[in-house]
């Protein structure tokens, strides 16, 4: 066996092992590279390591923020989808409506009263977590790999049930993951910070001075916001607005309310440096309620979604850079009054993903006028559903060592 | 030496391949190559013929055609330097492929190491498992069994 091998190198150069898996495998698409794991016991390995999957993550453009969507994962109510678009037949419309989702069938374990919310994607993960706050779950759906983590120093009352707001995100320069749990206490109206890293497997616990001068739920106002978990309803007064913080460069955005005040912000929170900010540069208009905003990220920038009440039309504005917000105006025909949840773009050809009414995925066409909305998707109403651009990857929802 | 000629603006440099065979290459041209580059930093007399030891003349030669094609500043469009760079590396045979690939590795080229990747990747996508092996020659070491288990792990990529 031994000479035929070598007989075989001579006739035939051999590549070190290290180009043809860093600099050749790494160009190649994901349903390729679970196959190529049958090529031999090397090529298993290397293709399921961290490390390869780090190389593939790293070398891929498809990962870059800004590159065109071509997968959204969503949820709706229990189930999982991923849908793949096809930029050729985005005008065909109602010929491919349900054909590219394919669902992800998936058993967590998780009893049947937690609710589970899609907190974001990042890096081919995706983080799903608890809306009482005592557990998340990361899962890459290609590879079917799953792991839950529990904090088991969370305290739940279920007499003073609290709100829970959370993130998802990387840190490139420490090759980390990390999660972040904003939890508002029914019982005192506290707010206490924590962040997971992967890395360590650990929570902290984020000092209060940290953030005590950006929100706070120790407000004056008579504002306050109905939250309803577990079928109890609490007032609270309203500090963050949303159950997840939007992904952009490392760093997490909130719309939060300030402390003492009527006015709302974005707040973000850099997962780097485990730093809260205030976040000017879109800021929001003082006097407005909640639900007329919600962030969403465009082309990979922070972008805020504007929806006038009133048959008033929307707008889109996207924070380029520093001093740099473009908008795109949704002129829209009154009789259409589409009530839009989540957004997400933008597709090769320049539309973006919109989720309407929790049950239907929507292709817009910015440049229509009146904007032209096309049904790509209709879900079953079965709760809440959320939509976030998705990227396939070989990457372990675990840490090996 | 050449490099005293006025003629030129830029310096000459001679590049040995494994084999002896000497190039005169400009400066900016054998300067694509990161080894290259990093050697002459720490060379004082930049008129002795540089070492290439693991290229043969025979690769070298079109590891400089590559570099010349790309260190001049033309008028050539990106347009045409793809054109350029894909009938380059279509006119290649396997495994003159791969020795310009370890030269590119070698010599930190990181534009040709890029592109004839990209060659091979392209050329292996569609391949099988077994094909693969072939190609590679590697020797396959499951045991039935252990090729059922993979392919049980994620069978949605063994559909079609």
């Amino acid at each position: 066996m031994e000479d035929e091998d070598s007989a075989m190198a001579e006739q035939f150069l051999k590549l070190p092992p290290d180009i043809i898996f860093y600099h050749i495998l790494t160009k190649l698409p994901i349903k390729t590279l679970m196959q190529f794991k049958l090529v031999s016991k090397l090529w298993y390995s290397t293709l399921s390591s961290p490390q390869f999957a780090l190389a593939f993550v790293q070398s891929s453009p498809s990962f870059h923020p800004s590159s065109p969507i071509q997968y959204l994962f969503m949820k709706n109510g229990d189930n999982h989808y991923l849908y793949s678009h096809d930029d050729a037949v985005e005008d065909e419309f109602s010929t491919n409506i349900n054909k590219n989702i394919a669902k992800l069938g998936f058993d967590f374990g998780v009893d049947s009263d937690e609710n589970l919310v899609l907190i974001g994607t990042c890096n081919g993960l995706v983080c799903l977590a608890s809306e009482s706050g005592s557990f998340f779950i990361l899962w890459n759906p290609i590879i079917g790999k799953f792991r839950k983590y529990i904090d088991y120093d969370f305290v739940i009352d279920w007499s003073n049930p609290n709100r829970v707001s959370w993130g998802f995100g990387y840190v490139s320069n420490v090759d980390d993951y990390k999660v972040i749990r904003v939890t508002e206490l029914g019982a005192t109206l506290e707010i206490r910070v924590h962040v997971f890293s992967l890395k360590s497997n650990k929570w902290t616990r984020i000092a209060d001075q940290l953030y005590q001068d950006i929100f706070s739920l120790q407000s004056m106002s008579d504002e306050r916001f109905e939250f309803c978990s577990n079928g109890i309803s609490r007032w609270f007064p309203y500090s963050f607005h949303l159950t997840r913080g939007v992904l952009v460069n490392e760093t997490l955005y909130w719309i939060a309310a300030k402390i003492n005040s009527h006015n709302v912000q974005i707040v973000s929170f850099d997962l780097g440096h485990e730093v809260f900010h205030n976040y000017m540069d879109l800021n929001l208009d003082p006097g407005h309620i909640s639900e007329d905003y919600c962030l969403c990220v465009m082309g990979g920038c922070l972008s805020k979604y504007v929806d006038y009440m009133g048959g008033n039309g929307a707008a889109i504005h996207i924070f380029k850079w520093p001093g740099m917000v473009e908008t795109i105006l949704l002129d829209r025909d009154r009789s259409q009054d589409i009530d839009i949840v989540a957004l997400s773009g933008f597709t090769r050809s320049g539309k973006f993903f919109i989720l309407v009414g929790s049950a239907t995925l929507g292709l817009v066409d910015p440049s229509s006028n009146p904007v032209k909305y096309i049904q790509l998707a209709t879900l079953d109403r079965l709760g809440n559903s959320w939509i976030a651009s998705y990227v396939p990857s070989l990457t372990l929802p675990y840490t090996t060592d | 030496m050449a490099s005293t000629s006025t003629s030129t603006l830029s310096r000459k440099l001679i590049l040995k391949s494994s084999d002896g065979e000497k190039f005169e290459v400009d400066e900016n041209v054998a300067m694509q190559s990161q080894t290259i580059k990093h050697m002459i930093e720490d060379l004082d007399d930049i008129n002795s013929p540089i070492p290439v030891s693991i290229v043969t003349g025979t690769i070298l030669s079109k590891v400089i055609e590559y570099c010349k094609k790309h260190a001049t500043e033309d008028s050539d469009s990106d347009e045409q330097l793809k054109q350029w760079d894909k009938e380059y590396a279509n006119n290649m045979d396997l495994n003159t492929l791969y020795y310009l690939l370890l030269a590119a590795n070698y010599m930190e080229i990181k534009g040709l190491l890029e592109l004839i990747t990209q060659c091979v990747a392209d050329m292996i996508k569609g391949k099988s498992p077994e094909e693969i092996r072939a190609h590679f020659n590697i020797k396959n070491d499951f045991t039935p069994q252990e090729e059922a288990n993979i392919r049980n792990e994620n069978p949605w990529a063994f559909e079609n």
